[in-house]
């Protein structure tokens, strides 16, 4: 497969993932609004898995799609990979220091 | 506007006021309320992660505070903002199971219709939230 190849297959895995991701977001965050707040017997290690599955998913949603807001106004290749890598760089902070906020509930002490 | 910049807003642009329609409109605030939840999303992990270890005030979490109380209000403002960022996943939502439909070519040349329908969805999911609810959600101090 040649180097242009694998760039569209790229393309067109982030927009599956994009979709497939939306589709489970709307789920999880249904179950997410209710054992944030209205549920009171829910196994801990169930939220757990749901806000950890949220957190992966909607981080990866949402700066896909802020990607694709700025990929829309026409970038060059450089500054698309820079906007790309950039993202990347910045959902990984942010999963570390959402999984450290989930720490009390992924082992409870 | 000058005359090299006046096809942006010619007859037949499709920034042409006249031309946005229904489509067009669920498009741009499809994109607007991302934008939104995007940055909801990354000070609501910061505020949660400083909260579990017991830090309440850090400029993360001022911000957090901002997106659901913009004017600090006290009272039942919290509540309202609450709610309007409820509207506004709701929206994103359901808009996006839309979008995925039509990705899948359901519904192509009903796309107005079911545009009509979600929102109408999307309220009535809002609705039921809010009267479960509103007496349940947490207070910002």
């Amino acid at each position: 497969m040649s180097m242009a190849q694998m760039r569209i297959w790229r393309s067109v895995v982030l927009w599956l993932l994009q979709r497939i991701t939306a589709v489970l977001l709307v789920a999880l965050l249904g179950l997410h609004l209710w054992a944030s707040n209205f549920a009171t017997n829910w196994a801990a290690l169930f939220r757990a898995g749901v806000d950890v599955s949220i957190l992966a998913f909607a981080l990866f949603h949402g700066l896909n799609g802020v990607r694709t807001i700025v990929l829309d106004f026409g970038l060059g290749y450089q500054a698309r990979r820079f906007v790309s890598v950039g993202l990347w760089m910045l959902g990984f902070v942010a999963f570390l220091f959402g999984m450290y906020g989930l720490w009390p509930l992924l082992f409870p002490s | 506007m000058g005359s090299k910049t006046r096809w942006l807003i010619d007859k037949s642009s499709d920034l042409n006021p006249r031309n946005i329609r229904v489509g067009m409109y669920a498009w741009v605030i499809q994109r607007l309320s991302g934008l939104y939840l995007v940055f909801f999303l990354l000070t609501h992990i910061t505020a949660i992660a400083q909260a579990s270890f017991g830090v309440t005030k850090g400029f993360q979490v001022t911000i957090f505070d901002a997106l659901r109380n913009p004017f600090w209000a006290g009272g039942s403002a919290t509540e309202i903002f609450d709610l309007i960022a409820l509207g506004i996943i709701a929206y994103h939502g359901l808009n996006g199971i839309r979008i995925v439909f039509l990705d899948l070519g359901f519904g192509v040349r009903k796309h107005r219709v079911s545009f009509w329908l979600t929102m109408a969805v999307a309220i009535v999911v809002s609705a039921y939230i809010i009267l479960l609810g509103l007496p349940m959600l947490p207070k910002v101090t």
